[in-house]
């Protein structure tokens, strides 16, 4: 069904010219309140800033207008807020002609 | 030539959405498992046996709909633990044909027409490797053989704190991965 949804997403993308973007998660850990704050991004391959208590996988894809680095970024981070983390570390970001998708683990720094 | 298009039509609609996975057996056998599971994307149990490396990879699809069927995976291997080693998109280009409908009839006579129509289209698939775990069998420590030589003087180990807790604990951790609530999908 959702795969029908994100056929009909990018059939609406090729006819208007716009975009989706989608965020997943898949809680892993005990999620908090929402925060506010500033969700630090930890690239993968760096080093992570002290301990994070994992809290859940993200992973966000955009299309069309959404089709960058920032929106990605950016929709992970608005999701682990949600999910009361201040962190989203092993970040990873992919990028095709039409589609750019992030995926990264959100977690709170101990 | 209308099963071609009625097939060419299912594929175009609802073949492109499969979610699959595979696993191969790295040790330790354990029985298929069907009760609750975690998953992990940062630690993994110490001391327990590794049953199989798993996959799983959907086309156009998230990792809400993937992680389950990689924890199905790890469970037919007798895993109740996932640790979850990467997550990669890959994206390829794809040519999808469509059948469309067109009047193709007079005012007088209407007629409705079929035509098979032939797009370029990009698809990502997101592929999830892990390794499953069986924490309920505790990996055996094989003896220790007799040493030939001396003795050597016993190690000191000072404790620095309180042990670390087990990370597998029933009642203060979650006991099933959760997945979110359906995806939020906006469009300008």
């Amino acid at each position: 069904m959702r795969a029908k949804s994100f056929g009909v997403a990018l059939a609406a993308l090729a006819a208007f010219g716009c975009g989706t973007l989608r965020t997943e998660h898949v809680t892993t850990g005990q999620p908090g309140a929402p925060i506010h704050d500033e969700v630090r991004v930890v690239m993968q391959g760096q080093a992570p800033p002290g301990p994070v208590e994992e809290v859940a996988i993200v992973q966000s894809v955009g299309t069309g207008t959404y089709n960058s680095f920032e929106r990605v970024i950016e929709a992970m981070r608005e999701r682990a807020r949600r999910l009361g983390c201040d962190v989203l570390v092993n970040v990873r970001v992919e990028a095709g002609a039409s589609t750019t998708s992030g995926s990264a683990i959100a977690g709170r720094r101990r | 030539v209308r099963v071609t298009l009625v097939v060419l039509l299912a594929i175009g609609v609802g073949g492109c959405s499969a979610v699959r996975s595979s696993g191969v057996a790295t040790g330790v056998r354990a029985d298929s498992y069907s009760g609750a599971m975690r998953v992990s994307a940062t630690v993994e149990p110490p001391g327990v046996a590794q049953v199989a490396v798993v996959q799983a990879s959907g086309v156009n699809v998230l990792i809400a709909e993937i992680v389950p069927e990689l924890m199905a995976r790890a469970r037919r291997h007798g895993g109740d633990f996932v640790k979850i080693d990467d997550i990669r998109s890959s994206f390829e280009v794809q040519a999808r044909s469509q059948m469309q409908t067109y009047g193709c009839g007079t005012p007088r006579a209407p007629r409705t027409c079929t035509r098979v129509v032939t797009t370029q289209e990009e698809v990502m698939t997101t592929t999830i490797t892990g390794r499953a775990f069986a924490t309920r069998h505790l990996v055996a420590v094989p003896p220790v053989a007799p040493p030939t030589g001396p003795m050597p003087a016993p190690a000191v180990v000072a404790p620095d704190g309180p042990a670390p807790a087990p990370i597998i604990d029933p009642t203060t951790e979650p006991a099933e991965a959760l997945t979110s609530p359906p995806s939020e999908a906006s469009t300008p």
